[in-house]
């Protein structure tokens, strides 16, 4: 096609796009594939959003539950969250752009809406020791994702646990001290480190954990408990 | 298969689709990329420059390569169908090539390759590879080959082989037998009288990876190019070739080639693979959680008597449901059980409505319903009974899917679902999209289309009838230019394409009033009138049966037909067809034919569990010839598909023309998997060898087969794993 032909179809293309209407939300126009491309080729990512003091400050005025932010750390993205629902042990916490995470007593147990996410995991041996701060070898631990394929796959890894020093937590209405749990994980392919800081409740307070071979590594940090 | 006829025909394809879907996919593709890809070759297939290696793509591999030099453009789809087995389809212009066949100069071929990988490499043994090149009809490129390849030091790999045919031509140590090369029957039938036979060459090369994105490569081409030097003037210097291929991070494959001692080559090779392009688990929004119910509160069934509360509660679960894109069309609220009628407009996998649906259940009925029933249900038929329990819901919310799934029962919906809820019907939903229509293997002008909009409008006068139409008008293109007019010695049923293109502006594509039923258990029906397709107008009905919980299915179909007017709009016209004046072989010119009314068929489809999806039609076509049409498909959990299909009547190969029978290559693209984002489009690419009359079927609108498996136990088990997505 020579560039002089390219013009005119290159309108037309557009006003097709812009023609394409229909009375369902779910009339998919199919070009709307076309929309993401100009970002993928520049290779330019938005900047990733942060989270700032008086965003905190009002986050933690506005309600009284648990806050938590959290920070990926591949994109260096902040997300605040609110807890908005309690089952057993297991608490979820979302935000306005319907992410969430799941937390039973400050791990990540599993999250939904950021990508490559985490589907569950099988952590009650691996809670356990931590939670009690006890220094431990090859503590079995499961992680679940979705493949592209939408196929289940499953991680498990074996992770030897070693207590850190006592570490500082300041944030939101906490300011207290935790113990440092350092987690070394291998298996199924894959290994990690996470790093749980934990209260004298047995509760992680702040962490560094690993959500996957999408997301990678997260930071949490509890605003509000 | 060759182009030496004249009477080249042409075949729609949604091409435009598939090179979006290869771009696309292939840009989010490293992330995911866990195995290296093979470097590929000139055939687009794993090789160096124009000889083949014994390397395996990962399976799924899907790759399309686009490959030149001297006056050699070939276009190449792969499919690594298993991990050992793989299939390309191939299309080839060939310039200044003189003799039958050629048009203004220009030779077109197409080409079909199977390979297989015999044993795979390990530290101490090569890999080996046996592959038949060009194995269907006229095989310009036929040959046969056995190829090893090794790593022998890191990142240098050697490759040798033996091969027949082409692969034999030059330098060959010895012979089996001699190679005929008649083609059997009108083409398109596989060169079996051909294989491992004739002269013997080996062949062999070498390729080092500097580094994860470049490699360099030499080899010896055992190809002596026999045909193009006789027919296009081909010269050779040298049968060493040496190239350079450039990877990039999401697995493009860049190569610029010197050859055969005289000529320089490119090619482009993008790859893309339905089991890891994509975002895993999609991006879509986070699900409501599970709102778990206070301990005794279940015993509270004060609500059943208050109307207040049960309207409250069923206008909540409305509420929650259609933020999620799930309408509820009715609500049977009891004391302990609840049975939702849902319509899901917007996830691929039924598993994720399911889900989402159950959820928005647990924050909106009263805590004393414990068993929640979805029936899904499609155009009126309710699709299957999916009965879950409350508490399952609450204690394993953050638990393996699979709990849930064993825990979860599907059984036939028939006679339980609840009627829609007033105020839902009659409904009227329209949609205004451009549309690319394209056309490939004109001889003329390789690749046609045309651009235009699509007017689309359904009006559900009830739930189970549907009235339905779609109009193009067409913008600009130049598919109706072609003069060609195709040949038949059968009733012209499907090779007036180009005069319905032609004509056919604005068309209507269909125009139809259809009902939808479930007459008993496990049965499904649908009966169809009006303007059904481009070019008939009739009555169809089917019936299919089917177990919620089984792989199998059987349906049955019949068909009368009536012959609709070129333009499309709303004439008929007679059933005789007169054959045109041709110069042709095919067909007698002022033959009349009679097209029959009535035509159908009596289906089997089978899962087979791991991956395959086979079905088998046998009836009456069209044309009215008798035969069967075997269908073999790979399916992915995600909506991909990719198969092949093809059609034996009892037309013979004389009778049939070009191509000897029909067949065709097959891809399903789901929206979805592409945009990370839930959809329930998907986009088909069908790729016919070649458009004739024999072995045609009506296409009709909405059958029942897939729109029944889809909400089936075996087929929403595949990704259940988005229950709690």
């Amino acid at each position: 096609m020579t560039p002089r032909m390219l013009r005119p179809v290159a309108a037309l293309a557009l006003a097709l796009v812009l023609a394409a209407c229909g009375s369902e939300q779910q009339t998919v126009n199919p070009l709307n594939a076309l929309k993401a491309i100009p970002q993928v080729l520049s290779g330019q990512r938005p900047a990733p959003p942060q989270v700032s003091a008086e965003q905190v400050a009002a986050a933690l005025r506005g309600t009284n539950g648990p806050l938590l932010l959290v920070q990926q750390e591949q994109s260096g993205a902040q997300v605040l969250f609110t807890q908005i629902e309690r089952n057993g042990p297991y608490a979820t916490y979302g935000n306005a752009a319907r992410q969430a995470v799941v937390l039973r007593k400050g791990l990540i147990t599993s999250s939904r809406g950021l990508g490559g996410d985490l589907m569950s995991t099988q952590s009650d041996w691996l809670l356990a020791r931590v939670s009690a701060r006890q220094p431990a070898r090859r503590v079995p631990y499961i992680l679940r994702f979705l493949t592209p394929e939408d196929e289940t796959r499953v991680i498990t890894v074996l992770c030897d646990l070693t207590l850190g020093q006592s570490i500082e937590v300041k944030g939101g209405t906490l300011n207290t001290r935790g113990t440092a749990v350092n987690a070394s994980c291998a298996g199924s392919g894959v290994s990690f480190s996470d790093t749980y800081v934990v209260g004298a409740n047995g509760t992680i307070l702040s962490s560094r954990q690993w959500l996957g071979p999408t997301l990678g590594h997260v930071a949490t940090q509890a605003l509000r408990l | 298969m060759s182009e030496k006829s004249a009477r080249r025909l042409r075949k729609r394809v949604r091409l435009g689709s598939l090179a979006l879907a290869m771009f696309a996919v292939g840009q989010v593709a490293p992330a995911q990329q866990q195995e290296r890809l093979p470097d590929y070759n000139l055939y687009g297939v794993p090789g160096l420059i124009d000889m083949p290696t014994s390397d395996a793509a990962p399976d799924a591999t899907l790759s399309s390569t686009f490959g030149a030099f001297g006056k050699q453009l070939r276009t190449t789809l792969t499919f690594q169908i298993t991990p050992r087995l793989s299939g390309s389809f191939r299309y080839s212009a060939l310039d200044d090539f003189s003799g039958a066949g050629a048009v203004g100069g220009r030779y077109y071929d197409r080409s079909f390759d199977l390979r297989y990988q015999l044993l795979t490499e390990t530290d101490t043994r090569p890999s080996l590879t046996i592959g038949f090149q060009d194995v269907i009809g006229t095989g310009l490129y036929s040959s046969e080959y056995i190829v090893a390849t090794k790593e022998i030091a890191r990142g240098l790999r050697l490759t040798g082989g033996i091969g027949w045919g082409r692969l034999g031509s030059y330098g060959s140590f010895g012979d089996t037998g001699t190679r005929p090369n008649v083609t059997l029957g009108r083409g398109g039938i596989p060169t079996y009288d051909r294989w491992f036979r004739g002269p013997v060459a080996g062949f062999g090369g070498l390729s080092y990876a500097v580094n994860d994105r470049l490699s360099l490569k030499a080899e010896y081409s055992s190809d002596a190019y026999d045909i193009e030097a006789g027919r296009s003037g081909m010269t050779r210097d040298s049968q060493w070739n040496y190239g350079l291929d450039y990877r990039f991070r999401n697995g493009t494959q860049l190569s610029l080639y010197h050859m055969y001692g005289n000529e320089i080559g490119a090619q482009l090779t993008l790859f893309t693979n339905p089991t890891t392009s994509g975002i895993p688990g999609g991006r879509e929004g986070a699900p409501l959680p599970v709102a778990p119910r206070a301990p005794g509160a279940a015993a509270d069934l004060g609500w059943t008597t208050d109307t207040a509360r049960v309207q409250q509660a069923g206008a909540s679960l409305s509420q929650l449901a259609a933020n999620e894109g799930i309408v509820v069309e009715g609500l049977d609220l009891q004391a302990n059980r609840a049975v939702v009628r849902m319509r899901n407009e917007r996830y691929g996998a039924p598993a994720q409505a399911v889900g989402r649906l159950a959820r928005a259940m647990t924050r909106a009925l009263p805590a004393s319903v414990e068993q929640f029933e979805i029936i899904p249900v499609v155009r009126g038929m309710p699709m299957s009974s999916i009965i879950l329990r409350r508490s399952d819901l609450e204690r394993l919310e953050h638990d393996d899917s699979l709990e849930m799934l064993a825990r979860t029962q599907m059984i036939d919906a028939f006679g339980r679902v609840p009627p829609a809820a007033p105020g839902q019907y009659p409904r009227f939903t329209w949609s205004f999209l451009p549309y690319v229509q394209v056309s490939v293997f004109d001889p003329d002008n390789p690749v046609r289309a045309d651009a235009g909009l699509r007017a689309r409008a359904e009006y559900r006068i009830t739930p189970n009838f549907v009235l339905s139409g779609s109009v193009t008008k067409k913008l600009n293109g130049n598919l109706g230019d072609s003069t060609r007019v195709s040949a038949s010695n059968l009733p012209r049923v499907r090779t007036d394409h180009a005069r319905y293109a032609a004509e056919g502006d604005p068309a209507i594509e269909y125009l139809q009033l259809a009902h939808f039923g479930r007459p008993a258990k496990d049965l499904y029906s649908r009966v169809t009138v009006g303007y059904l397709e481009p070019m008939f107008a009739g009555a169809s009905a089917e019936l299919l049966w089917k177990r919620v919980n089984s792989r199998f299915a059987l349906g049955a179909e019949i068909n009368y037909v009536v012959r609709r007017d070129f333009d499309q709009l709303f004439g008929t016209q007679s059933m005789t067809t007169i054959e045109p004046v041709t110069n042709s072989v095919n067909g007698v010119p002022g033959t009349r034919e009679t097209i029959p009314s009535v035509n159908g068929h009596i289906s089997a489809y089978y899962d087979f569990g791991n991956g395959f999806h086979g079905q088998m039609d046998v009836g009456r076509y069209l044309a009215g010839d008798y035969g069967a049409t075997l269908r073999l498909d790979r399916e992915f959990a995600n909506g991909w598909r990719i198969g092949a299909y093809a059609t034996f009547t009892d037309v013979s190969s004389e009778e049939f023309g070009e191509g000897s029978f029909d067949k065709g290559i097959r891809i399903t693209i789901p929206i979805g998997a592409l945009t990370g984002q839930p959809s329930r489009n998907r986009n088909d690419l069908v790729i016919q060898s070649l458009t004739r009359d024999g072995g045609a079927r009506l296409n009709v609108n909405d059958r029942l087969y897939e729109q029944v498996r889809e909400y089936h136990r075996p087929d929403a088990a595949k990704s259940w794993g988005r229950f709690w997505r």
